[in-house]
């Protein structure tokens, strides 16, 4: 925390045109400030109300000195440009075509011109992977409403890291490559074999991705553990199953390979560093037995995974503070109030528009 | 009361009292904000302008435990500054005074 808060501080100095000699200066005054505070005994939300807030602090010494201006080249200007671009063509779509439905697929234009503007500039390899999301987000959209093709028109997504593994293709040897691929073909064969009927057992189609991960290991050894307990597992998995009809107790047949797994470090069970203040282990629990619990009694999976929510906003709540909160807090507040609408009131053609609360209590906020 | 007489008369209170001793920041935001209502993260900005005005010093001096600490002494300038905020007050107060009908002259 303290550091954050003089990370904040010299952040904010730095926009102004004064010696790194004395920003450096006024830092380490605060950083002193802050340690006799603390000897003092004081909570850290003390302390920073007591030094008062960076942004302030700021305000109160940069008297005389210039503030170096933000740069304003064409591309930056073509960015500021895109809200309104788009906010136009959102009316003259809506009102002039009656394509209120697909309108706001404009805003993407938003992201979009800055991940151009920003990521051509620097030739970035990744700029196709940028925009995956998006393009993958207008097929799918387009594929659901036109065509009703939400599923499989889902697997669209799947570009995205597909398009994050090519583009890093040379950063990556030909084993990593496969690893990395695995999971597509894994995903592929699934959906392949579960339209033909076979979603069970199908699924075991995924140990692919830990097979060919095997020749990822050093050791040989390791290695043939590995692959010989998935064998062994998927051959004894499919024998109980189909023999005894027993297909939950069957599921120990993996047991040595989980076991191994464990052993070897690939699976770990972890609660956090000592770090971890004990309230985010306690809502972490409640989160997952709140979900289970509300899920399994109402079977509403498709919404209940918003209980999970209450764990970001914990933190938020907790660790940031003033208008910053609010803001944080938005796209929480969105997203359930998206979701509530959809899932209850089944207008996830309109709800998506709950969403223009975010950048609207931003601007409110800091204005 | 108004702000921007506030900050003045801290400042004299803050050039006062470093040149009754040598003191670190966090020393006389301590002492001051004992004495008078104010928000301690209005001090520092103080100090720091006064120093920029040269009318302090500064030097390290170390400590047994913990970071050196950073103290601020009084120069002649200070003092001669010290002194001219002081009179301006004085005068100030008797005029105030004499208004509210007191027994200063």
């Amino acid at each position: 925390m303290k550091n954050e808060y003089l990370v904040q501080l010299k952040d904010l100095l730095d926009r102004y045109e004064m010696d790194e000699s004395e920003k450096q200066e006024i830092v380490s005054d605060y950083s002193d400030m802050y340690d006799s505070w603390v000897a003092k005994e004081m909570s850290q939300e003390e302390i920073e109300e007591k030094l008062g807030k960076p942004k302030n602090i700021v305000r109160s010494l940069v008297e005389g000195y210039r503030r170096i201006p933000k740069p304003s080249d064409k591309r930056t200007k073509i960015i500021a440009i895109s809200p309104f671009i788009s906010l136009i063509a959102f009316f003259i779509l809506g009102f002039g075509f009656n394509e209120w439905v697909y309108s706001w697929m404009v805003f993407l234009l938003v992201p979009v011109i800055a991940i151009v503007v920003e990521m051509s500039r620097d030739k970035d390899p990744h700029i196709t992977t940028a925009l995956s999301p998006f393009a993958a987000t207008i097929a799918f959209y387009i594929l659901g409403m036109q065509y009703g093709l939400w599923h499989p028109g889902w697997l669209v997504f799947i570009i995205i890291p597909m398009l994050g593994i090519f583009n890093s293709r040379k950063e990556m040897n030909l084993r990593v490559l496969l690893v990395s691929l695995s999971p597509f073909l894994a995903g592929i064969l699934f959906i392949y074999l579960g339209e033909k009927g076979y979603y069970h057992p199908a699924w075991l189609v995924f140990f692919i991705i830990p097979f060919i991960g095997a020749t990822l290991e050093k050791s040989f050894n390791k290695a043939l553990i590995i692959v010989s307990s998935i064998v062994f597992g998927v051959a004894l998995y499919l024998y109980i199953g189909y023999t005894f009809e027993e297909w939950y107790w069957s599921l120990f047949a993996f047991l040595p390979l989980v076991l191994f797994w464990i052993i070897n470090g690939d699976i770990v069970i972890t609660t956090g560093d000592g770090d971890v203040p004990r309230g985010y282990k306690i809502v972490s629990v409640i989160a997952i037995l709140g979900y289970l619990a509300v899920s399994l009694t109402t079977q509403a999976w498709i919404i209940t995974w918003l209980i999970f929510l209450i764990i970001p906003v914990y933190a938020i709540n907790r660790e940031v503070k003033g208008n910053e909160r609010t803001i944080a807090l938005t796209p929480f507040i969105a997203l359930t109030i998206f979701m509530v609408l959809g899932f209850f009131f089944t207008l996830w053609a309109w709800a998506w528009l709950v969403f223009l609360i975010i950048p609207i209590t931003a601007i409110i906020k800091e204005a | 009361m108004n702000p921007q007489f506030k900050k003045g008369v801290i400042e004299m209170c803050v050039l006062k009292m470093i040149s009754r001793k040598d003191m670190y920041g966090f020393e006389v935001i301590e002492t001051i904000s004992k004495e008078i209502d104010v928000n301690e993260n209005t001090i520092y900005p103080i100090l720091r302008r006064l120093t920029k005005a040269e009318y302090f010093d500064t030097y390290k001096e170390t400590m047994s435990i913990g970071a050196p600490r950073k103290y601020y002494k009084i120069n002649d300038e200070g003092m001669a500054q010290l002194k001219v905020y002081e009179s301006e007050f004085g005068k100030f107060i008797k005029s105030v005074y004499r208004i509210l009908g007191g027994n200063e002259e």
